[in-house]
C-alpha cells in the first residue's frame, strides 16, 4: 500500500540530504567532537599547560614552587565544555544556520517548490526540524565524547549532567527559532546572523536586572546555570522556570517565523 | 470550449504603485495563449497571483475551476519561471522525484512519467548533478518539472528570454509539442516565439489586457491598412490624388500601387467607384505582431 507522505516530511528529507551534502552535518559534527575531546583535554592538560606558561615567563622566576597547581578533576572538564559549547558552539550554530532561507529566497529556488502544493509553513518548519536534528545530534554527540574522555582521564562520576546538557539543547533551540525569525525577516544571511548576535546581547544584558534572569532565555547560555546544575548549587526550582520561559519563547518566536514568511514577498 | 484560466477585474498596488488596474482576461482551454507586454506591464504580477504566489487586490481569478489562493497553487498548474533554479547538489531524476513527492504523485508513477519528461526535454542521458547544466538545459529540466503532475494549466514567465538563439529554439519546439496535452499560457515581449507557437495572445498595457483574442483574428481585426494595384500608374496616381489628405504613398515598385493607412474599406471602395478607377488588386495588408505592439505601446486607446 502506497502512504502517503506529507510534503513537509519530504522537504524535511530534502533539507537533511541538502545539509549532508553541502557538509553543513559534517562541519557540526566535526566541530563539536572538537568540542567534546578538548574539553576533557585541556581540563587535563591545564596544570601542565600553566606550568610551562610560568616556566617560559622569565618575570615569574621564583613562583614556580610557591604556585600551588590544583590537580583537575572531571567538574574542570566539564566546566570546559560548558564554556565551549555556550560560546564558540552557538557562534557555529548560528553561522551554519543563518541562510537557511535567504540562500533559497535569494536564487529562486523555493518558487517552484512552492507550486507543488507545499506550504511556506511547511517549509520554514521543515528547515527549523533540520537545524534541530543537526544540532541535538551534534550536540549528544559533542556530549558523549567529553563524557567518554572524562570518565578515561579522570575516573569519577558527576550527577545532573543530563539536566545540565538539556538546558544547552534548549538554549540552542532557542536560538535556532530566533535565527529562523531573523532569516524570514532579512534578506542576507550576514544581517540574520548581526541581528541573532545583537538579540543575544540585548538578552544578556537584561540579565543584569536580577528579578528578569530568571526568566531570561540568554540565562540557559550562562556559565553558571550549567556549571550550578551540575554541581548541585542550582536547586531544580531555580532553572525550571527559566526553562519553562525558554520553552515557551522558543515556540511563540518559531510561530512569529512562519507568520513573518507567509507574507513576504518572493 | 471551456476556459482554464478567467480573471476578471484584478488589481493589484505595490505600495501606491498601481501594477493591475482591472486586468480580465480568458484563456480557453487547450490553448497556446501569449501574454505579451513590455518589461514591467505587470504580466509577473498576474502569473504569480494566478499561482497563489502573490496577494492579489480586487477581481476574481479562477483557475482550472478553483478560486485562486494565495500561499496554495491550484492543483492542475505547473509553472516554469524565466530562470528555473534547481538544488546544484540533486541530479534531474532526484529533483524530478522530490517535485512529485511534494505533489503526491506514487513512487512508481514519478520514475515512469520522469523518465518520459526527461526524454521529452531531451535530458534523458544527463545523468550528472543539475550545479553543472547550461541555461538552456535547466530552461529544459524547469519545463519537465512543470508538466510532472500531468497540469491542465502550463504557465511558462518568459521562458526564453534568458536563452541563446538555438536554446528558444529547443524551448519553442518542446511548447508547440505540448499542445496536445496541456494549455499553455506563455508570456513574454518576444513577438517572433508568439508568432511562432502560439494561437490565442493577449496584449497587456497600462495595467489592464487592451486586445485579447485569437491571433489571426487579432491581426484581421487591427488591420486598416489597404494595398490598391491598379493596371497603370496614372491611375495610381489619380487614386492618390482624390484621397487628399489621407495617410497613403504611391509604392516604389512599378508606381501603380498605392497603400493607403488608417482609412475604413468600404470609404476606399466608394471612392475607387465615384472617380471610375477599377483595381486589379485590392488587399487588405494584416499587421504584424510588431506592428501591433508599437501601436499599443505608443497610444493604447487607439488598439481597444
Amino acid at each position: 500500500m502506497f502512504i502517503k507522505v506529507k510534503p513537509c516530511c519530504i522537504f524535511l528529507k530534502k533539507e537533511l540530504f541538502e545539509a549532508a551534502k553541502t557538509f553543513k552535518m559534517l562541519i557540526m559534527g566535526i566541530v563539536f567532537v572538537i568540542f567534546g575531546m578538548l574539553s576533557p583535554l585541556t581540563a587535563k592538560m591545564m596544570p601542565q599547560i600553566m606550568q610551562w606558561a610560568l616556566e617560559s615567563d622569565p618575570s615569574s622566576a621564583g613562583m614556580i614552587n610557591a604556585t600551588a597547581i590544583p590537580e583537575p578533576v572531571a567538574l574542570d572538564s566539564w566546566a570546559q565544555f560548558i564554556s565551549n559549547i555556550t560560546q564558540m558552539g552557538m557562534i557555529v550554530l548560528v553561522i551554519v544556520f543563518s541562510g537557511m532561507l535567504s540562500s533559497e529566497l535569494s536564487k529562486g529556488t523555493l518558487t517552484m517548490i512552492l507550486t507543488k502544493g507545499i506550504s511556506r509553513a511547511d517549509i520554514l518548519l521543515s528547515k527549523l526540524t533540520s537545524a534541530a536534528i543537526i544540532w541535538t545530534g551534534s550536540l549528544s554527540v559533542s556530549f558523549l565524547t567529553c563524557l567518554g574522555y572524562t570518565a578515561y582521564f579522570f575516573e569519577e562520576s558527576l550527577p545532573n549532567l543530563l539536566s545540565a546538557a538539556f538546558c544547552l539543547w534548549l538554549s540552542g533551540m532557542f536560538l535556532l527559532a530566533l535565527t529562523a525569525l531573523f532569516a524570514a525577516l532579512t534578506k542576507k544571511g550576514y544581517i540574520c546572523m548581526i541581528l541573532v548576535g545583537a538579540s543575544s546581547v540585548v538578552l544578556q544584558m537584561l540579565n543584569m536586572i536580577p528579578k528578569v534572569s530568571r526568566y531570561n532565555p540568554a540565562t540557559l547560555s550562562s556559565f553558571s546555570l550549567a556549571h550550578g546544575v551540575i554541581t548541585g548549587e542550582t536547586a531544580a526550582a531555580d532553572f525550571y522556570p527559566t526553562l519553562i520561559v525558554s520553552g515557551a519563547f522558543t515556540l511563540i518566536i518559531t510561530a512569529a517565523a512562519v507568520i513573518v514568511f507567509n507574507k513576504r514577498k518572493l | 470550449m471551456s476556459n482554464v484560466l478567467s480573471i476578471k477585474g484584478l488589481t493589484k498596488n505595490f505600495g501606491n504603485v498601481e501594477v493591475l488596474k482591472g486586468l480580465d482576461l480568458s484563456v480557453p482551454e487547450g490553448a497556446v495563449f501569449g501574454f505579451i507586454g513590455e518589461n514591467g506591464a505587470g504580466k509577473t504580477t498576474a502569473m504569480k497571483i494566478v499561482l497563489g504566489l502573490l496577494e492579489r487586490g480586487e477581481g476574481e481569478v479562477i483557475v482550472c475551476g478553483e478560486q485562486a489562493r494565495y500561499g496554495k497553487t491550484a492543483a492542475g498548474v505547473g509553472f516554469l519561471p524565466d530562470v528555473p533554479e534547481f538544488y546544484p547538489y540533486m541530479k534531474p531524476m532526484e529533483y524530478l522525484t522530490l517535485c512529485g513527492e511534494i505533489s503526491g504523485m506514487k513512487k512508481r508513477e514519478i520514475k515512469s512519467r520522469g523518465e518520459e519528461l526527461l526524454k521529452l526535454v531531451g535530458l534523458s542521458k544527463a545523468k550528472r548533478k543539475i550545479g553543472g547544466f547550461s541555461r538552456g538545459m535547466k530552461q529544459r529540466l524547469g519545463i519537465a518539472q512543470a508538466l510532472l503532475n500531468r497540469p491542465k494549466l502550463l504557465i511558462c514567465d518568459e521562458p526564453t528570454s534568458a536563452l541563446d538563439p538555438a536554446g528558444r529554439k529547443e524551448i519553442l519546439q518542446i511548447l508547440d509539442s505540448l499542445k496536445e496535452q496541456t494549455t499553455v499560457i506563455f508570456s513574454t515581449h518576444i513577438l517572433s516565439d508568439v508568432e511562432r507557437v502560439c494561437d490565442y495572445a493577449a496584449f497587456l498595457h497600462g495595467g489592464k489586457i487592451v486586445l485579447n483574442g485569437a491571433l489571426s483574428e487579432i491581426k484581421k481585426r487591427q488591420t486598416d491598412s489597404y494595398s490598391i494595384t491598379f493596371s497603370q500608374s496614372s491611375d495610381a496616381l489619380r487614386f492618390k490624388a482624390a484621397l487628399g489628405g489621407n495617410d497613403c504613398r504611391i509604392d516604389e515598385n512599378g508606381g501603380n500601387s498605392v497603400k493607403v493607412k488608417n482609412e475604413d474599406g468600404g470609404k476606399i471602395i466608394a471612392l475607387l467607384s465615384a472617380n471610375n478607377l477599377v483595381p486589379l488588386k485590392f488587399e487588405l495588408l494584416e499587421h504584424n505582431l510588431e506592428d501591433l505592439y508599437l501601436k499599443i505601446v505608443g497610444g493604447a486607446g487607439k488598439c481597444s
